[in-house]
């Protein structure tokens, strides 16, 4: 019988095949196939290590100063300066879109809304599902905020209709689920205009989804079992 | 993970609280390897700290094609050997590994098992460690851990059978599989 198997060799035999004489001498030798064993549990042990944690090594506080010395991050304070900086600029934006809009159709010698607007939303319906043309982008933003609106105030009349909502499978589970979207939108869109804060469509869509979720929230109260109420989301 | 990916862009942006709630999330883990590769936890700590500056720094290069978690783990790696080499602490080239006695940390807060290993690899020379903790622990493989540490994959395997056979001495108390009374005397002269 071949002599014991050396320390190294044993702990190589945990992730390698032994040969034909060591797997010969390992069947008769209890001593190395209990080494070999060994050095199994050692490693079984150390793999769990891996899915071990502690309390962090780092403190992130500790990084806050560095962080702002190489422009990396933002302090909260300036960061909410921006934030309202930007918000007024798009603010002024629509302000201005709007605005123009109304002081060319005065001075158009046009009626400052178009003629019908007093008229019912439903008899307007036709108009908008009808394919649209436009003859600048100020009619075309006036179509799509008013399709917006309309959009919202049937979504929140549906949802008040008890009947209805569970007709079309509105819930409070899909409302969650629809309000967490809206968020990833928001903040998706949010991050994006802190690089182009001038883009329409950006502007567009988190505004959308502003005014999304605040409409969802309506509606998901309004599902919502009588005994419960929507406190915050 | 989407919500990591919504962070991860407003951290991009420069959202310290976007940045905190990363770090929150994934320094324990992030953390702990960096630990078990140094060993020393007050270098540890310094190392942490860098690793930390390193993936911030790195955040907009992250594509989202893998686990924010695994591609920082990646960086931590790199960015502790890295350290390492630079404080000429690691000899990446085969070395005799150091006899030593385990001692144990009898901290009530921490498992035994847990505080013994650690206390046991801080013992191992540092490319021993290094190739155990990459290995046995972080689960590379020996072509991985020669690109990274620099050595071949022959090199690899001695050192980590070695600092195998180095622990499982230190850990007698924790691995030991008893063998017939009539082996024991084998045993022994293994050791």
């Amino acid at each position: 019988m071949m002599s014991h198997l050396s320390t190294d060799r044993l702990a190589a035999l945990v992730d390698e095949t032994p040969s034909a004489a060591e797997a010969l001498h390992l069947s008769a030798c209890a001593s190395c196939t209990a080494e070999v064993a060994s050095h199994r549990r050692l490693v079984r042990l150390a793999a769990q290590a891996a899915t071990r944690t502690d309390a962090p090594l780092s403190s992130f506080d500790a990084l806050v100063p560095r962080l702002r010395a190489e422009e990396l991050s933002v302090e909260p304070a300036a960061r909410r300066r921006r934030m309202v900086m930007w918000g007024s600029r798009i603010a002024a934006g629509l302000t201005l879109l709007v605005g123009g809009t109304a002081i060319g159709r005065v001075s158009a010698g046009a009626p400052l809304l178009p003629k019908g607007d007093e008229a019912p939303i439903v008899a307007e319906l036709p108009k908008i599902a009808q394919p649209a043309t436009f003859r600048n982008t100020n009619d075309a933003m006036q179509v799509l905020s008013a399709s917006q609106q309309q959009y919202q105030e049937a979504a929140a009349f549906l949802a008040a209709q008890d009947t209805t909502s569970h007709f079309i499978g509105l819930n409070q589970t899909s409302f969650q689920a629809r309000l967490a979207a809206l968020d990833q939108m928001a903040a998706a869109t949010r991050a994006a205009l802190y690089q182009a804060p001038q883009d329409p469509v950006l502007n567009q869509y988190y505004l959308s989804a502003l005014g999304a979720r605040a409409a969802t929230l309506k509606q998901m109260g309004a599902v919502m079992p009588a005994n419960r109420q929507l406190v915050s989301y | 993970m989407a919500t990591d990916q919504i962070t991860i862009r407003r951290a991009v942006n420069g959202d310290e609280s976007a940045m905190r709630a990363l770090w929150s999330a994934h320094a324990p883990r992030i953390d702990a390897v960096v630990r078990r590769l140094v060993g020393d936890p007050d270098q540890a700590a310094d190392i942490a700290q860098e690793v930390w500056i390193q993936i911030f720094r790195a955040l907009p290069s992250w594509r989202g094609d893998s686990q924010f978690s695994t591609w920082a783990h990646r960086i931590a790696v790199n960015r502790t050997l890295n350290a390492l080499r630079s404080l000429r602490r690691v000899q990446f080239a085969e070395v005799e590994i150091e006899e030593g006695s385990a001692t144990t940390n009898e901290d009530p807060d921490r498992s035994f098992v847990a505080e013994s290993i650690d206390e046991a690899v801080r013992q191992l020379a540092p490319g021993a460690r290094a190739v155990f903790v990459l290995h046995d622990v972080e689960g590379y493989t020996h072509e991985e851990i020669a690109t990274e540490l620099g050595i071949t994959t022959g090199g690899s395997k001695s050192q980590l059978f070695k600092a195998r056979a180095k622990l499982r001495r230190l850990l007698a108390h924790l691995v030991d599989v008893p063998t017939p009374a009539k082996d024991l005397d084998d045993v022994a002269s293994l050791n």
